[in-house]
């Protein structure tokens, strides 16, 4: 197979010119990949080549109204999650419909795979690096209401400097 | 998890109504990829490739709206 060098732009750009070599080489390029992934979270070769192809069908039939500064990968890696979210739930509607036998509907759409995919937004290392770097938060402490106090010793208990507010608020 | 909840994430989460937990849960889900799951051999890997290949010019028809030049080597060998 003759291979072609040319960055997914150029080729991208050739499809406006009806270049059927250029979809070809895009093909080569990603079919292994999306199909795979296809698979994995489908479980069968069937719906993997639908999605696959109707990919490539839909960027070719689509060739002339794509945006200028497209990314092809990102564009093929997002419409393949989709395609596979609205597989499955085409599959789950059929079988909450009674077309389909099988209770549980895909093996690794559990819980406990879904739990094994769950993970914090920031590592285990960075928390802890984080609650270093933020000093403890101080506690203030309560004056009671009942207990009457001079201002000043209410001030003094709060550890404010008597004289500061003495310049600013004029309380005394 | 039984096949209701699934459906139901699924509705909301198509619908774009599903809640942050839900929408998070399900795009961790997509973004997780077991390499391992698929396992096919270069014979067989060639062989889906055409097929695909061949679904979508089934679909679209383009070798016949669009068929590729013939090369030069062959135009000469036509014309000898």
């Amino acid at each position: 197979m003759r291979r072609n060098f040319s960055p997914d732009q150029v080729l991208v750009d050739r499809l406006l010119s009806d270049d059927t070599v250029a979809l070809e080489e895009l093909y080569d390029r990603y079919w292994y990949s999306l199909y795979s992934y296809s698979y994995c979270k489908l479980g069968t070769h069937q719906e993997a080549k639908f999605i696959v192809s109707q990919l490539f069908v839909r960027l070719w039939e689509g060739r002339h109204k794509l945006p200028a500064q497209f990314s092809l990968s990102s564009h093929l890696y997002a419409e393949v999650r989709r395609s596979v979210v609205l597989c499955l739930h085409e599959r789950l509607n059929q079988e909450a419909e009674g077309v389909g036998a099988a209770q549980e509907p895909l093996p690794e759409f559990s819980l406990r795979e879904l739990n094994k995919a769950r993970r914090p937004a920031v590592p285990a290392s960075s928390w802890e690096w984080v609650s270093r770097q933020v000093p403890p938060r101080p506690v203030q402490q309560a004056v009671p209401r009942t207990a009457w106090r001079e201002k000043w010793q209410i001030l003094a208990q709060l550890r404010y400097l008597k004289h500061s507010l003495q310049t600013v608020l004029h309380l005394f | 998890m039984k096949t209701e909840i699934y459906q139901q994430k699924l509705t909301r989460y198509v619908n774009g109504r599903a809640l942050p937990a839900e929408k998070k849960q399900i795009e961790n889900w997509l973004s997780v990829v077991d390499k391992s799951a698929l396992k096919v051999s270069e014979p067989e890997k060639e062989t889906i490739r055409a097929e695909i290949l061949r679904e979508i010019q089934d679909y679209t028809a383009y070798p016949l709206f669009f068929p590729r030049p013939r090369p030069w080597w062959k135009r000469i060998i036509t014309r000898s």
